[in-house]
């Protein structure tokens, strides 16, 4: 495989000549009105940016919000930006910073989303059954609880920035993005010229977890703004400090579910108000609560549902995808939920979702249908075999209850408990207006017989080009060393959309398919060099809202053992059994699995990291870790082979399973159902305490 | 020798020997000390440091820097790296050991001194609890005399001392006794000075079913330590008698609720960590 | 300050103020990219060094502390034939660190193996703690260092244990 250019490197790396630095000045206020900012006399070296230097429109457009580049008159958050100061002296520029005075006057700041009224959505899923009410009466087993989640810190390899420099007559953008087009887009109608004014290169990505989706754009129009205004390169880099207290991070939520169901554990209704809070502007809230309502009821079927889920806006900065748009959340929180069931049933929790689980013909929220056969008893019985779940369940649920009858749990001792959870992950779209229209691929066979494949796909490891290039080889019959990828470059490459949601994996991958196969059907008809364009185009229904071009699935047991005296839970073991449809690469799909899960845990078991007043307190940085604390656990993974499916995304898996399967078994250990993440050792203390209190 | 008379923004001063140190001193009485700089430089995250006026560096006290051991004793100088006591080996009391690798992480245990660790000006460092626990002793030097104080004296009016004596922690000596039984748990971050965690220590001889020597102590935002616990238990056979055990822990609870309160989870979790390590003394 | 000490086997001399950060000073003065700037408190493992022999957080070293020491960057270290014994096992294993952790991940293991080169999978874990790196799953890690580790022994000795 060959590149016939260099990608970008790193951003840290880039130095241009004559380049000038950015620094953000950030609002210090969480709501209020911008007064005055008060800077030390600078030099002529030395500039002040502020929104009124913004030549066209002064904000990030997103479908349900528009975000303002720099705060005009009204600030929304603990900051938020308010101005740029640009130099040649960074060192200079953090004295320049700390001496100047930014003065607001301050409003009443909502940080919380447990009450909100109306201005306060930026969107709302509601999907009504009008004879619900009826099935949460009579017989039927009640079950109601309300379920959080915190915030997680993605932790970049590399912390957002952006360089902005003039190549000729166009400004040159060089970021580390998921969607290169959209920061063209955003930066052209900051500047107010048009998007072939704007070129954009992106530089090394690494693991991004979906962070750097569309916060690149931002800093991106404010490094863009500072070569307009000043004429030369410009580079703004945060600090990791910065990165860390005011990126986006994976929003807080709070999902309450009410289920009823029979006797026999059949799953009759469920209803669920979830709660997202976006912060500021929060982009992509459209997108969060739909996955969020979805999630919300699991892999389950039940014939009635009733959702009503709000995003809603605080003064908190803006919150982001993070290794999806909220599926996460809402898995651990119907998870947790099916606990509470089948522990008041005295189910065993594997065989209620073998009852439960969807299958081919069912549909999601929306009437959105399932395709495809779902293997959920061969995911759920295989995992179960892997991790002796049910001789496992029942040691843990004998001596659990036995320390329950007695009203009190031997701190002294290792309390163990299992969990098991079902799950899907949908692979598809974003359904925000900018991702509706069509993208694609552009595929070149040339005279000298190789071919060149162009795309603006990001792709955080080389071997993922690999797959596509030996796809690519075996249609055409050439060998991967005749195969290259055009440097991506938006003058160069035409848009393939964002590269988040598996996307590369499942769309890309298919346009490849399809551009070389219909190569391979004239290559020897016309003459070379032979261009085929391809592009997805959504179907209608995916224009009217329907998340997923497929879905994933995959299924987890997680052991947990909860330490005396600290009561910290860490995970013993983890399970996973994964359907992916067509695996590309094995090593690839370990590693990425392997490591989600990883992430997945710290999220469940980590620092609890919060805003508080409306912000991350600096010192929090200190006690973060984005590695587990304990040994890690073995993970133990296997997939469900099947070489006729389509590849299918499967990263997002540990994140809709393991923290639902960790909390479980948490529940177990300790009797008492876990109702937040992350679980602390403060909160099983709690739930144990109350226990005995109760008794 | 620098410069004395040389003032750019910052003046640091290298001196080879305390005597030089202590001219240093004199002539520049608000020179910060600096070893490692761990605890100085925390917190700190722009590109430059904001470091004070005046610096002392200990990087070239050889005097500071030393390791001797006898029978009895182990003595380190002030400015040694927690690594390098790690590196010792079995000599270094096993206690010691595991509280100095749960002290940040290794690339900070190879800069960061045991004597800054001990002035920390954060929460109180876990070293402290193996240090008084063992009865180690510190040597106060200033310019005109040298002194020993205990490590738990120490956390009472060293700090005071220091200041007011123009005077630092030169060595620290560590008694090398062996303990039939040893008890540590971390409580909060492993690898922080958690504010909302700390450490808890027990150190136990039994000779012949006797408890012949006990210390207890918990180290974090508070120093604990366990008086009459110890004193009660000295002397008791073993098992221990569970009445007796219930009043002394009864005890401990008001101690401990007295000494931190408002961190239910922490008073909790301590007064775990005494029962479990009580328990285990058998 | 003029600030003289050995870089990479070399004698170099800095000009910088006290307060520098040795991070910086490598980065800018000496254009070595390595060496990362990333949290700027010795948490993340990104400006890892050599200095005199151990295994530093270089953005927690103020400029005045280095002068007469000696550094030894990832650069510097690439040279060696203990770099190569590492390379060898990545590929053995098939570990492959990113570009922005591979600094941290390569200087941890070289410090742990020149204290031991047997270690066990709680040293090797306690060595890499604050290892700030997403791609870094630990459960790779004990196979991959042991694989290093057998290489590095024959290498020496002539065999391995």
């Amino acid at each position: 495989m060959v590149e016939t250019g260099r990608s970008s490197g790193t951003l840290e790396e880039l130095i241009l000549q004559g380049m000038l630095y950015g620094h953000i000045l950030r609002s210090p206020v969480a709501a209020g009105t911008l007064v005055r900012i008060n800077t030390p006399k600078l030099s002529s070296a030395y500039t002040l940016i502020t929104a009124h230097d913004i030549p066209g429109k002064p904000f990030l457009d997103f479908y349900a919000s528009h975000m303002p580049i720099l705060a005009g008159t009204q600030v929304h958050y603990i900051g938020e930006p308010v101005a740029l100061l640009v130099g040649p002296d960074r060192t200079k520029l953090e004295e320049l910073a700390r001496a100047t005075e930014i003065i607001a006057e301050e409003d009443e700041a909502l940080f919380e989303c447990s009450i909100f009224n109306s201005d306060r959505i930026l969107a709302k899923k509601t999907v009504q059954d009008k004879g619900i009410d009826s099935f949460f009466k009579g017989d039927a087993v009640l079950t109601e609880a309300t379920y959080s989640t915190g915030i997680q810190e993605h932790w970049y390899p590399e912390c957002h920035g952006a360089l902005a420099s003039y190549s000729y007559d166009k400004m040159l953008i060089r970021t580390a993005t998921q969607w290169p087009f959209h920061v063209r887009q955003a930066v052209a109608s900051v500047l107010g010229v048009s998007v072939e004014d704007i070129l954009v290169e992106p530089t090394e990505l690494g693991s991004h977890l979906d962070g750097k989706l569309w916060y690149p754009s931002l800093i991106a129009c404010l490094a863009g703004l500072a070569t307009y205004i000043c004429k030369k390169p410009v580079k703004i880099l945060l600090s990791r400090l910065e990165d860390f207290q005011f990126s986006p991070k994976r929003p807080a939520s709070q999902i309450a579910l009410r289920t009823a169901t029979g006797t026999d554990g059949e799953l009759i209704a469920i209803e669920g108000r979830p709660i997202v809070n976006m912060g500021a502007s929060g982009p992509f809230a459209e997108e969060f609560i739909s996955r969020l309502s979805i999630g919300a009821l699991g892999a389950y079927r039940s014939s009635h549902r009733r959702i009503e889920g709000y995003a809603v806006q605080s003064n908190i900065p803006p919150a982001g995808p993070f290794a999806g748009f909220g599926f996460s959340q809402a898995n651990f929180a119907i998870e947790s939920h099916i606990w509470s069931i089948t522990d008041r049933l005295q189910q065993n929790p594997l065989e209620w979702r073998k009852k439960n689980a969807l299958c081919k013909g069912d549909t999601l929220l929306q009437g959105i249908p399932v395709r495809d056969p779902v293997p959920s008893e061969a995911l759920l019985d295989t995992v179960a075999a892997m991790s002796d779940f049910n001789r496992k369940w029942s040691s843990y649920e004998l001596i659990s209850r036995y320390h329950r009858s007695l009203h009190q749990f031997p701190l002294d001792k290792t309390l163990r408990g299992i969990g098991i959870s079902l799950g899907y992950q949908g692979n598809g779209l974003l359904f925000e207006g900018s991702d509706k229209g069509t993208f694609g691929i552009e595929v070149t066979l040339e005279k000298d017989g190789t071919l060149l494949i162009k795309s603006s796909a990001i792709v955080s490891d080389e071997e993922t080009k690999s797959i596509w290039a030996t796809i690519a080889g075996e249609i055409l019959g050439i060998s991967s060393s005749q195969i290259a990828f055009a440097p991506i470059r938006t003058d160069e490459v035409p848009d393939s959309g964002p590269s988040c949601l598996s996307r590369n994996t499942t769309i890309i991958t298919k346009l490849i398919q399809r551009a070389c196969e219909a190569i391979r059907k004239q290559r020897f008809r016309d003459p070379l060099p032979i261009t085929v364009k391809r592009q997805f185009r959504p179907t209608k229904a995916q224009k009217d809202g329907l998340p997923f071009s497929m879905l994933s699935w995959g299924a987890a047991v997680v052991e947990v053992e909860i330490e005396p005296i600290t009561l910290k839970a860490r995970a013993r073991g983890i399970w996973l059994m994964v359907d992916g449809g067509k695996i590309l690469s094995e090593q690839r799909a370990r590693i990425s699995i392997n490591l989600s899960c990883i992430h997945a845990l710290q999220w469940a078991t980590g620092n609890g990291l919060s805003y508080t007043e409306g912000i991350i307190s600096p010192d929090s940085m200190d006690y973060y870790s984005i590695q587990l604390q304990d040994n890690p656990p073995p993970v133990y993974l296997e997939f469900l082979w099947n070489d006729n499916e389509q590849p299918k995304g499967i990263g997002e898996l540990p994140f809709t399973l393991i923290p639902g399967a960790f909390a479980q078994a948490v529940s177990q250990a300790i009797g008492k159902p876990i109702r937040k993440l992350p679980i602390l050792p403060s909160d099983i203390e709690r739930e144990l305490r109350s226990r005995e209190e109760q008794a | 020798m620098e410069d004395l008379h040389n003032l750019p923004h910052n003046q640091v001063f290298s001196p080879y020997n305390l005597a030089e140190l202590f001219l240093f001193w004199n002539k520049f009485p608000d020179a910060v000390l600096f070893s490692g700089g761990t605890d100085l430089l925390r917190g700190q995250t722009d590109r430059l440091f904001r470091l004070p006026q005046n610096l002392i560096s200990l990087d070239k006290v050889d005097e500071l820097k030393k390791i001797n051991r006898t029978e009895r004793y182990l003595e380190i100088g002030s400015a040694v790296c927690l690594s390098d006591i790690l590196r010792l080996g079995k000599i270094v009391p096993e206690a010691l050991v595991t509280i100095i690798n749960s002290i940040g992480n290794p690339r900070i245990r190879n800069i960061a001194t045991v004597g800054g660790a001990i002035r920390s000006n954060h929460r109180y460092s876990d070293l402290h609890a193996i240090l008084i626990a063992q009865d180690a002793t510190y040597e106060l030097k200033s310019a005109a005399d040298a002194r020993w104080i205990s490590a738990s004296k120490f956390v009472a009016s060293g700090p005071e001392l220091l200041q007011e004596e123009r005077s630092l922690i030169s060595r620290i000596r560590i008694p090398l006794t062996t303990w039939t039984y040893i008890f540590h748990k971390k409580i909060g971050h492993i690898h922080r000075d958690d504010p909302e965690g700390g450490t808890f220590l027990l150190l136990c001889n039994i000779d012949k079913d006797i408890i012949t020597d006990l210390r207890m102590i918990f180290v974090g935002s508070a120093i604990i330590r366990f008086k009459d616990m110890e004193t009660n238990l000295v002397g008791q056979s073993i098992p221990l008698g569970e009445k007796n055990i219930e009043i002394l822990l009864k005890d401990c609870l008001e101690l401990i609720a007295d000494k931190i309160p408002d961190k239910t989870y922490l008073q909790n979790t301590i007064f775990r960590s005494i029962t479990a390590a009580l328990d285990s003394i058998v | 300050m003029t600030i003289p000490f050995i870089l990479n086997g070399e004698d170099v001399v800095a000009q910088c103020s006290v307060d520098k950060r040795l991070v910086d000073i490598l980065r800018d003065n000496f254009k070595l990219a390595g060496t990362r700037a990333d949290c700027r408190s010795g948490l993340c493992g990104a400006c890892s060094v050599i200095f005199n022999g151990r295994l530093v957080p270089s953005c927690l070293i103020p400029a005045f502390k280095v002068k007469d020491g000696e550094v030894i960057t990832i650069e510097g270290f690439m040279q060696t034939l203990e770099y190569q014994d590492i390379i060898s096992g990545f590929n053995q294993t098939g570990f492959r660190p990113d570009q922005f952790c591979a600094t941290s991940i390569i200087l941890g293991i070289e410090a742990l193996l020149s204290q031991n080169l047997r270690p066990e999978p709680q040293e090797i874990y306690t060595a890499f703690t604050d290892i700030q790196c997403r791609n870094l799953d630990p459960n790779q890690l004990v196979p991959m260092i042991k694989s290093i580790s057998e290489i590095r022994q024959r290498r020496l000795y002539g065999r391995s244990a």
